[in-house]
């Protein structure tokens, strides 16, 4: 089994999946969700087979068409992606566990549908993590948002399709109206697309054009959701929950803070950024989004629509941790991206796993549930406080190192924001465990109900093990982000 | 074999002969046939002109062996082969897939008259491309658009005849001003053969005539070629007509208009007056960004299907005209891919329309709420083609949408506007096609589209055979790029 | 253009080779242009037969008010 084979199975495989997920469609529902975990599984094992090699500092890549001239569609596999891939196969199989709990308990319809699309796009998740260049990782991003869009439109009922419509306007009007153009004036200013540590833009281009590129790149790249192009992440809270989960921790926002990361490391080139005053801008974009989203989400009364805000600051923290440019803060960003995959997929599990047994949406509506569904809120809680930062959650390492990052820039900005932004977030996850926990019901509910079914309980309940798991064993993907190519030393 | 010598003048001459004969087939389905039957060895020559054109930049042939530049001179060069390929292969593919489609909307006992009119059509778009000289591209002209004119009037709506009337007008306007416009070339250098006229034209004292001749021309072609603002013809006469008719006419009939312009204005006129480039530029590029913004404009609010894809093609034909309107190779290159890829696009909706319109009398997008539930397959072609058309990653618009761009940002200050010309046009695109999307997949089904059933099954492979050649030309982009390329190459080599 | 000054028709004659011709070709491209105009006419004049018998009128106005109310 060659690297590039493993390359090129990860990203045909979920293909596979799909074609089979047709076949045995709606005539066969308990082989389609056999196909689905198996090739999830399938998917996980292939892409951790590459573990290895990387650790061991190879760099396997595989080169696949030349699809404009000069410009080939390439696949590199390097520890950032590496660490994306692995985010993203491991909890698609989790995901697919509770999606068939979710699915069957709520009785949805277009089940086929729904376990196609997120095979496809898991498929374009695999592609934007391994992809070696910008255009081969515009083509799956792409991907990833047309294939998201149905899933994001599931419900298909009116209020639904008009959220879903803003979800895809703004995903598409950002990727095609600047992230597009901004591809294509790197390129006609380097001659290539490639990702090369130290980037590809150093001596081509300085001053302002800098900053301006920076800025096509940044909202270019709508997935990351920063301020102003983010409001199709509360849009998509339309979807049914294991979209959202999907949709937050697993592939779509990740892709989106992912790219950030790329294009700021290995197109851009951390020494240049640090160097060019322009480009300064991305630090207090991304700061304002934390302290804006936490204060929005402050005001939610719908829990899905308060994770929504809470995902949008949990990205810029990444972008922010990104931009200090500093080695500790970028391994503290990479740490994040995979602290806020498993403490957000366990929010939302928990939130979708109250939708199916109480049908409950809104906050206040959880008095007393702890009671009835432990589990849960258990799960909730440990994820709650990831999101804080507290130990022995996985969102105490990553703060702790975004934390390490600002103090060694001496970067008050940072600093003083991530003080508030923990006291915002404090102040709307607390009280609800406080009420889950210690409160008395105030109305019994409709039906009499206790926890959610077998395979949601499962579901939410590993990935709260992963929370805590990721700040006792750590090491794996430190080692792992500190080989991130081109840092200053 | 001593045939394939011919073969130029066989590609029209295959078709005009055997246009009279089918009007004499009265057994039912023997048009249809014979017509499909000749429109594929009219595609088989076009293969093998191309082939010959690979191996040797171009092919002359004299007509009846009259020596040039006495005789009429057929002179197929990459740039024709490029345009050889797209009419022939749409000719043909609407008719293999069309059969049903034509018999709902036309009566048999007209058919032999229709599909001789087609073959008409093929000769006269064939024609126009191979010839080299400048009265045959009128004489042609005028047959291709005679025959336009009887495919369209075949409509089961009474509206266009209204519309073809306008086009009749509109269209013998245009061929009158192509006319003169030759005419005063022929005072001014006593030749009609293009290469001639090029080399004639040095010698010419009096320049004025000549840039007169190429005002002339040059509006009579973009009358043809429904280029803002006198694009005022297309919008109705492609949604009255008889669908299949619209998916071929819609893939072809202004690329061939296009294709005389810059040939002529190229090889003819550009390195012979002074500063032409620039005043090409100057004149074509406003008309070409007007053309873009306000016809993406109008489509968003179009309440009719093939309006709407009507209104998105005069955007198209924008596009085409910026690329050339930047006077280099890459421009020029790009085009020219995008006459390539959008005759694909926009056939292939045109095609899913065609599917459409076997289960709906009305295609207002009313109508067809909810469909994509009853005609699945045919819609999945149309998001395929619509994609296209919008120019996402892997198809084959991206291609030819990446290269405008690309040749765009290398033009300055005028390149940045441009740019945002062509996204913002993009993101209109975005928003008509996912209107009728999203209509389609998520409106509530009104009763006609209840009862609606998947679209036969030939006209359904035939449109999907196109959709999925976007998808491969959008990978794998080599041959149209190469052709687009050496086309560029040869139409700009005289360029200072 | 066309005719030359001392020119008779473009008829070549055994044995005859000092002969100055008038220029044939202009009457060909005004034939030709006569040919195709006519069949436009005709073409023209047929579809405002079928406009006549569809619409009932060939007036411009009334055409767009009855394809307005339909």
């Amino acid at each position: 089994m060659t690297n590039e084979f493993l390359i090129l199975v990860s990203i045909l495989l979920p293909l596979a999946g799909a074609v089979g997920i047709t076949i045995t469609g709606r005539r066969y529902p308990n082989l389609r969700e056999a196909v689905t975990l198996v090739t999830a599984a399938s998917l996980a094992v292939v892409v951790w087979a590459l573990l290895p090699e990387l650790l061991a500092g190879e760099r396997p890549s595989v080169r696949v068409a030349e699809m404009l001239p000069g410009l080939a569609i390439e696949f590199q596999v390097e520890p950032l992606g590496m660490i994306f891939a692995a985010l993203a196969s491991l909890l698609w199989i989790i995901n697919s566990i509770y999606s068939i709990g979710y699915m069957r308990g709520n009785n949805e319809q277009h089940q086929t549908r729904f376990y196609v699309l997120f095979a496809v796009a898991l498929s374009a998740a695999m592609g934007i993590a391994f992809a070696g260049n910008l255009l081969t990782l515009f083509i799956f991003y792409e991907v990833l948002t047309l294939s998201t869009y149905p899933l994001v439109a599931h419900k298909g009922d009116g209020k639904t399709v008009v959220s879903a419509r803003t979800y895809l306007g703004i995903l598409l009007a950002t990727s095609i109206g600047l992230f597009l153009p901004a591809i294509i004036w790197t390129y006609h200013v380097t001659a290539t697309l490639d990702f090369t540590p130290g980037g590809i833009l150093d001596g081509h281009l300085a001053g302002p054009a800098v900053g301006l590129l920076l800025a096509l790149y940044v909202f270019g790249i709508g997935k990351a959701a920063v301020m102003p192009v983010h409001r199709w992440l509360p849009a998509a809270m339309v979807a049914p929950t294991p979209v959202s989960a999907l949709l937050h921790a697993v592939a779509v926002v990740k892709a989106g803070v992912f790219t950030i990361t790329k294009v700021v490391v290995y197109i851009f080139g951390v020494e240049l950024l640090f160097t060019e005053t322009s480009a300064d801008w991305l630090l207090f974009a991304a700061a304002f989004t934390v302290i804006a989203a936490s204060v929005v989400a402050l005001r939610q009364t719908n829990l899905k629509r308060l994770l929504a805000y809470s995902t949008i600051a949990q990205l810029s923290y990444v972008v922010m941790a990104v931009a200090i440019l500093k080695p500790l803060s970028e391994i503290g960003a990479t740490i994040h991206i995979v602290a806020h995959a498993f403490g957000k997929i366990t929010l939302f599990f928990a939130a979708g796993s109250i939708y199916t047994a109480a049908k409950k949406t809104e906050i206040h509506q959880l008095r007393g549930i702890g009671r009835r569904m432990p589990w849960t809120m258990a799960a909730f809680t440990i994820g709650a406080l990831s999101m804080i930062g507290v130990p022995p959650t996985a969102g105490f390492v990553s703060k702790w190192y975004i934390l390490a990052g600002s103090f060694q820039s001496d970067n008050h900005v940072a600093i003083v924001t991530i003080i508030v932004s923990t006291t915002l977030n404090s102040l709307y996850f607390l009280p609800i465990i406080f009420y889950a926990w210690f409160c008395r019901e105030e109305v019994a509910p409709v039906t009499d109900h206790g926890e959610a079914p077998l395979a949601i309980v499962v579901a939410l309940t590993a990935t709260a093990a992963l929370t805590v798991l990721l700040f006792l064993f750590n090491q794996p993907v430190l080692d792992l982000a500190s080989q991130l190519g081109g840092m200053p030393k | 074999m001593i045939l394939t010598n011919h073969l130029p003048a066989l590609q029209v001459v295959v078709p005009l002969l055997v246009a009279p004969l089918v009007v004499l087939m009265r057994v039912r389905g023997l048009p249809w046939a014979v017509a499909t039957t000749t429109s594929l060895v009219a595609f088989a020559i076009a293969v093998g002109l191309t082939n010959t054109v690979l191996d040797s930049y171009s092919v002359t042939y004299e007509m009846g062996s009259w020596r040039a530049p006495y005789g009429i001179e057929l002179h197929v060069t990459s740039f024709s082969a490029l345009l050889l390929l797209i009419v022939t292969a749409a000719s043909t593919l609407t008719l293999v897939a069309g059969k049903q489609s034509i018999d709902t909307e036309i009566e048999h006992d007209r058919q032999p008259l229709f599909y001789a009119a087609w073959l008409l059509a093929l000769a006269g778009f064939t024609g126009i491309v191979v010839t080299g000289d400048a009265f045959n591209i009128f004489v042609f002209m005028e047959i291709a658009s005679l025959a336009s004119y009887v495919l369209i009037a075949a409509g089961s709506d009474r509206r266009v005849l209204p519309a073809v009337f306008k086009y009749l007008i509109m269209g013998t306007i245009g061929a009158t001003f192509y006319l003169i416009g030759v005419g005063l070339i022929y005072m001014m250098t006593g030749t009609l053969n293009l290469a001639d006229m090029e080399a004639r034209i040095h010698e010419v004292g009096e320049l004025r005539p000549i840039l007169v001749a190429a005002g002339f021309i040059t509006l009579g072609l973009i009358l043809k070629a429904a280029v803002f603002p006198l694009h005022a013809w297309l919008p109705l006469c492609y949604t009255y007509a008889p669908h299949i008719v619209t998916a071929f006419l819609a893939a072809c009939s202004t690329k061939v208009a296009l294709y005389v312009l810059l040939r002529f204005d190229f090889l003819v006129f550009q390195q012979n007056l002074s500063a032409h480039e620039v005043q090409f530029t100057v004149f074509l590029m406003p008309l070409a960004v007007l053309a873009i913004l306000i016809a993406s404009g109008v489509a968003v609010f179009e309440r009719n299907l093939k309006g709407l894809l009507a209104y998105s093609s005069l955007a198209q034909v924008g596009y085409i005209l910026l690329g050339a309107s930047l006077v280099s190779v890459p421009g020029l290159t790009a085009g020219l891919m995008h006459m390539f890829n959008h005759a694909l696009a926009k056939g292939t909706l045109f095609l899913a329309v065609a599917c459409l319109g076997m289960r709906f009398t009305r295609l207002g997008l009313v109508n067809l709420s909810g469909v994509a539930r009853q005609m699945p397959w045919t819609m999945a072609a149309f998001v395929l083609a619509g994609l296209s058309l919008i120019g996402v990653p892997g198809t084959a618009g991206f291609i030819s949408k990446w290269m405008l761009i690309s040749v765009a940002l290398q033009e300055g200050a005028l390149g940045v506007a441009l740019v945002a010309v062509i996204v913002v046009s993009s993101l209109l695109a975005v928003v008509y096609i996912w209107r009728v999307i999203e209509l389609a997949y998520f409106g509530d089904p009104t009763e006609a589209s209840q009862l609606a059933n998947e679209a036969p099954a030939w006209l359904l492979v035939g449109t999907w055979v196109a959709a999925l050649m976007n998808i491969y030309f959008g990978v794998i982009p080599s041959f149209p790029l190469s052709l687009a390329r050496e086309s560029a190459a040869s139409l700009l080599q005289h360029l200072p | 253009m066309n005719k030359v000054d001392g020119g008779t028709a473009p008829i070549v004659q055994k044995g005859v080779t000092d002969q100055v011709f008038s220029n044939p070709l202009p009457q060909v491209l005004i034939l030709t242009a006569i040919v195709v105009g006519i069949s436009t006419t005709a073409l023209g004049l047929a579809i405002v037969v079928r406009i006549k018998e569809s619409y009932g009128t060939i007036e411009e106005h009334e055409i767009q008010n009855l394809d307005r109310d339909s």
